[in-house]
């Protein structure tokens, strides 16, 4: 640009003076357009969309369990007893031993998450819903645990090594109903942009939409889990009683 | 001074006209690297970070600057991606360049916990490597920065609620990496400090920690690691003892005695369990605990196989004086649980009248063992009123054997 205007014989100050009104041109004809001219949303968002706002679906959710495992509710004990175990294969002619009818128990345990919509405002409801299911299904891949799916398990009970005591057996079983713990954690949420009718709305960093802006704060980043418990654990308890040699000859 | 032709001027200005349209686009190629668009900067959020390529990384952060909005939330996404894909060099790297970019003690604790969770994460995924590679040594030194942090908040009495936070957070995942290095005593150790600490600032601040964070939580989960690694239940009572003093607490000693006393039970049996709940609502008498008696009066079954017969003469005796003492603690009880049913089953089946009285079924059936333990006469007058008042509790089986292998 300077070679051309020295080619036109025009003085190196006038020179430097023109581009500086040249980029002062330039760089207000940009801001211009950009106010005036709409920047094209995403791919993501719907064109046909009238009166858009912006507005965030997350597709992502990433989630850290930062705090301890908090019992929040003790729940309520329940112990009792089967009743007395038996001798089903007592060995002859020397019978001194033999297995009790109590080697295992089915014990069904289970266990189920929900997550506590503490954000600090509230978002469109559709959203809400997805969010907080993102949110609990990545707290539920942390944990290892499915909400609301109920595992059974076999548990053996621990049977006492001499075999005289188990003549005299009966398993005692201890349920703790209605145990609830908090789970600390924190979210990130990564998605893609979209844009609604509708005046609601969140997300990172400024709108991609010229002229509008989000109209309410995001949410907070992290919120509590709730898990309840309900657990049925057996232990072998020996009761008093003498050494019954049943099948002794 | 040299005057210039008017034409001179006009044939300057057609050309900066001219040559401002040529530039114009010029000058929005340049700028949109310089400060980028709307549109620009919203990508970046959704950019995938190369984790591989974190020098690369750095240098695109250098030219946008972390303090910026979009440096902020450039490197805020990277160490997302980061945890993502559980990559802790990666994390850790992205933590300590936000760290020493931070141009507050603040923003420093924030970024001194990303670190602290890649320390973490990393001492989780591979306990051998940890220890050898000295993960037990960092953590020694992230707890004392989180502490240098706080203190000198402190000092400049501008400590906030999200600082502590901050910190109470990094000094757990130390513990955690301490617990995972087999460093158990020391682990235990910081969560008693880090508790002291906390009772230590002011209570206006302690009021708003959130769940997790309260110092009763630090001397329980102390209390509780000190059973499941020592056995101590000298020492457990210790640290859950200076709840009772504290002007801010979550809850009360008695409540985390009575999740203590779970697992006492399973670890050193039912006896242990219950002389140790025994022993701590007595001596918690004038602020008596209704979950803590629920679980005090479900122990005393086990009190029956222990074959000491006094403790069990004894223990049938204190049932009774419970029974007298607390009516509207165990009623509580039989609240709660009814509550809970109603939450699990209610809505399928009417709930069976046992269910109604969770805890008042536990101390007809406690009493029943005790008594036959002992051969006490009462054994079958009791049996007789269990199947009768709670004819589909699951002990009821137990329960008319006794009657049907009566003498």
């Amino acid at each position: 640009m300077l070679l051309c205007m020295k080619s036109l014989n025009i003085p190196l100050p006038m020179r430097l003076a023109n581009i500086l009104v040249m980029l002062i041109i330039a760089t207000h004809s940009y801001e211009a357009s950009a106010q005036t001219q709409p920047i094209e949303p995403p791919e993501s968002c719907f064109p046909t969309d009238t009166a858009v706002c912006c507005f965030a679906t997350y597709t992502t959710a990433v989630v850290v369990i930062d705090g301890p495992v908090v019992i929040i509710d003790d729940g309520v004990p329940m112990i009792s007893y089967t009743g007395w175990g038996e001798c089903d294969n007592c060995r002859q002619p020397d019978c001194f031993f033999c297995d009790s009818t109590f080697d295992s128990i089915n014990c069904v345990r289970s266990f189920s998450v929900t997550v506590s919509n503490n954000y600090q405002e509230s978002l469109h409801i559709g959203l809400e819903a997805g969010l907080s299911a993102t949110v609990k299904a990545q707290l539920e891949g942390a944990l290892g645990v499915s909400s609301g799916i109920s595992t059974t398990d076999s548990i053996d009970c621990p049977i006492p090594t001499n075999p005289c005591e188990y003549l005299k057996l009966r398993v005692k079983i201890t349920r703790h109903i209605g145990v609830k713990a908090e789970i600390r954690h924190k979210w990130n949420l990564t998605g893609i942009w979209v844009a609604l009718p509708a005046s609601y709305g969140c997300g990172f960093g400024s709108c991609p939409i010229a002229g509008y802006q989000w109209n309410k704060t995001c949410p907070t980043t992290s919120s509590i889990a709730t898990a309840t418990t309900f657990d049925l654990k057996c232990t072998a308890a020996q009761t008093a009683g003498p050494c019954i040699m049943m099948c002794e000859q | 001074m040299i005057q210039y032709p008017k034409i001179q001027f006009c044939y300057s200005l057609v050309i900066t006209l001219v040559l401002s349209q040529i530039g114009l686009p010029l000058f929005h190629l340049f700028s949109a690297q310089a400060q980028p668009s709307h549109k620009t900067s919203d990508y970046y959020s959704l950019e995938p970070v190369d984790l591989d390529d974190l020098d690369g990384f750095f240098l695109r952060l250098d030219r946008v600057r972390v303090h910026t909005p979009q440096g902020g939330l450039l490197l805020s996404n990277a160490m997302t991606a980061a945890r993502q894909s559980e990559n802790w060099v990666a994390l850790e790297s992205l933590a300590w360049y936000g760290h020493d970019e931070a141009d507050n003690t603040s923003q420093k604790l924030r970024f001194l916990d990303a670190a602290a969770d890649a320390l973490s994460g990393s001492t989780r995924d591979d306990t051998i490597s940890a220890r050898t590679n000295g993960a037990f040594e960092t953590a020694v030194t992230y707890r004392q920065m989180a502490i240098q942090k706080i203190n000198r908040l402190l000092e400049s009495d501008t400590l906030k609620l999200n600082d502590i936070e901050n910190a109470h957070r990094i000094q757990f995942k130390m513990v955690k990496v301490a617990q995972s290095v087999q460093k158990r005593e020391i682990a235990n150790k910081w969560e008693e400090e880090d508790g002291d600490f906390t009772a230590s600032i002011s209570v206006d601040l302690q009021r708003r920690l959130s769940p997790g964070n309260m110092p009763d939580e630090n001397y329980f989960r102390a209390a509780k690691n000190t059973v499941k690694n020592t056995g101590s239940l000298v020492e457990a009572r210790r640290l859950l003892t200076k709840i009772d003093t504290l002007p801010v607490k979550r809850r009360s000693s008695s409540f985390h005695a009575t999740i203590i006393s779970s697992d006492i039970d399973k670890q050193m049996g039912g006896v242990t369990a219950f002389k140790f709940t025994r022993d701590w609502f007595l001596s918690h008498a004038d602020e008596p605990y209704a979950g803590l008696l629920n679980y005090l009066i479900a122990y005393a079954v086990s009190v029956a196989s222990s074959q000491d017969h006094q403790l069990i003469d004894e223990t049938l005796d204190l049932l009774y004086a419970l029974q007298e003492k607390y009516p509207v603690l165990i009623a509580q009880g039989d609240i709660k649980g009814k509550k809970i049913f109603s939450e699990q089953v209610g809505l399928a089946r009417q709930l069976y009248n046992w269910e109604n009285h969770v805890v008042s079924s536990q101390l007809l059936l406690s009493k029943i063992y005790l008594a036959e333990a002992i051969h006490d006469s009462s054994t079958l007058p009791l049996a007789r009123e269990f199947i009768e008042r709670y004819p589909k509790h699951s002990a009821v089986e137990s329960v008319s054997e006794m009657i049907n292998n009566a003498p």
